[in-house]
């Protein structure tokens, strides 16, 4: 975006040059490190709109990065911090629990960093212009919607997301990807996502078995395209009560195989989101408080399944800035 | 595209044993209670026609297999990948079961052959942990899993 200054660092010289083209294509003014001494010093000599730093060693190591990664946001007021890490998106998840600053991490796999990636996060960021699952495919794909109204309807709903990955040739065990994928966001729209005028959990505390028909204003959206790389499936509800703090919560007490994997403290079993993060590539959610959630799921259709599960996964939480914030 | 099961559960008695044949999707429609309910005959589970395990059917099933009595011998055979996927990620998934047989994605790196191939999971201890050398039906090339074979098979290491 015109305007606004990107500080850029991987310690891959491929990297460095894909990003320096990607990211000052978009019109920013892109500063890119070459080392990690380099992106220490360069963090404080200027005043930055967003930095994306490579989380790899040596800089993860680094006692400085570290000093500056934990008090960011006072040290950095109004800048936007983006990750990217070849590490499992498992080991950096634990990072967001006590960093709410702390939102994006990119995955790097075998090519040094995916472009389009870049562009998207960046631009979403700096633009405050985040919601749609068109962004992460190619122009001219139409995503198919269906209305998210009744419990009981759920396997028509899957049904059709069924269907449509049949018909892509998406093998068996893709089918079921998108199919576990589509039902945990199905059953978040109906029995989580809603809300009292209070704010308070309308739905959550009831069991999955408990039928529940969404009145007009609280109907949600699943959508589901193909643009050929990948099949995205995403679910939109007019609520915006996810927050940070309860994805990175469930999942990263998901993630440790153990007694505490299973939750009482709600009427489902509390492993949706680490199914469905399970069953993806990137991991995208949307919100505006109190108005709207899009949760977006990319499954690389590319991929083998034995690639697939050796692949890191990229996880973006997007929160819309507050209007004030956002003319700033 | 036909209509998809949803869920079956068949109990039948065999050599003294309770022969239980499940297959369709595990969910909140899925009522395990003729799983719970058995005695302390032993018990083979057969889950060969499982498509698919949401959540709530985790839920569901783990709730079910801990009120299997502790003295009835618990076998569960011929699982699909993905219940394997759930015994490799849920804690408890098994109850005190052991998982005695199960389907591996199978895929040929000269042919692109795809099969799901039955394995024994006492064959997999017996080679070290890895499954068993699997030939292509087409072309008799060597398979491999089409998934990452100590990750696929932690339940080997795992289960008794």
């Amino acid at each position: 975006m015109r305007g606004k200054r990107i500080l850029f660092f991987d310690p891959d010289p491929r990297a460095r040059r894909v990003a320096e083209r990607a990211l000052a294509a978009t019109g920013s003014e892109v500063v890119s490190a070459p080392d990690h001494e380099g992106v220490l010093t360069a963090m404080d000599q200027s005043r930055w709109d967003l930095m994306m730093i490579s989380y790899d060693p040596p800089l993860r190591e680094d006692p400085r990065w570290t000093e500056r990664l934990e008090h960011f946001d006072a040290r950095y007021p109004g800048c936007k911090l983006v990750l990217h890490s070849t590490a499992p998106t498992e080991a950096t998840l634990p990072l967001m629990a006590t960093r709410p600053f702390l939102r994006n991490i990119i995955a790097k796999n075998d090519e040094p960093i995916e472009p389009d990636e870049l562009i998207i996060t960046a631009e979403k960021l700096l633009r405050q212009d985040l919601f749609g699952l068109g962004k992460y495919l190619l122009w001219g794909v139409e995503p198919y919607r269906v209305e998210i109204r009744d419990s009981r309807k759920k396997l028509d709903y899957l049904h059709e997301v069924a269907t449509y990955a049949l018909a892509l040739g998406c093998n068996e065990r893709v089918v079921e990807l998108v199919e576990t994928v589509a039902d945990e966001l199905v059953t978040n729209a109906i029995y989580n996502a809603p809300r009292t005028d209070d704010g308070e959990p309308k739905y959550a505390r009831l069991s999955r078995r408990e039928p529940v028909e969404l009145a007009d204003d609280e109907v949600g959206t699943l959508e589901f395209a193909c643009d050929g790389d990948y099949i995205a499936v995403a679910q939109i509800d007019p609520f915006g009560a996810l927050t940070q703090e309860t994805v990175v919560s469930y999942l990263n007490r998901c993630l440790v195989k153990g007694p505490e994997q299973l939750s009482e403290a709600s009427g489902g079993a509390g492993i949706g989101l680490y199914r469905v993060f399970q069953s993806l590539s990137k991991f995208v959610i949307n919100v505006d408080p109190g108005h709207r959630t899009e949760v977006i799921c990319l499954i690389d259709l590319r991929l083998t399944m034995k690639r697939f599960r050796q692949q890191a996964k990229s996880f973006h939480i997007f929160i819309q800035d507050p209007p004030t914030k956002r003319g700033a | 595209m036909a209509a998809r099961p949803t869920f079956s559960i068949e109990v039948a008695e065999r050599d003294g044993v309770d022969v239980v044949t499940i297959g369709g999707i595990i969910d909140e429609n899925a009522d395990l209670a003729p799983l719970s309910e058995l005695g302390a005959r032993p018990i083979e589970v057969n889950l060969r026609g499982v498509r698919r395990i949401n959540s709530f059917g985790v839920r569901t099933w783990i709730d079910a297999v801990r009120r299997i009595a502790p003295s009835a011998r618990l076998t569960f055979v011929q699982c699909p990948p993905p219940v394997v996927d759930q015994c490799n990620m849920v804690s408890g998934f098994l109850g005190h079961g052991a998982l005695a047989s199960f389907f591996a994605p199978m895929v040929c790196a000269e042919c692109d052959e795809q099969i799901d191939q039955l394995f024994e999971t006492a064959a997999c201890r017996a080679n070290g942990g890895k499954l068993p050398e699997t030939r292509c039906p087409r072309c008799g090339r060597p398979m491999e899993v089409d998934d990452l074979e100590e990750q696929y098979l932690l339940f080997v290491r795992d289960s008794r």
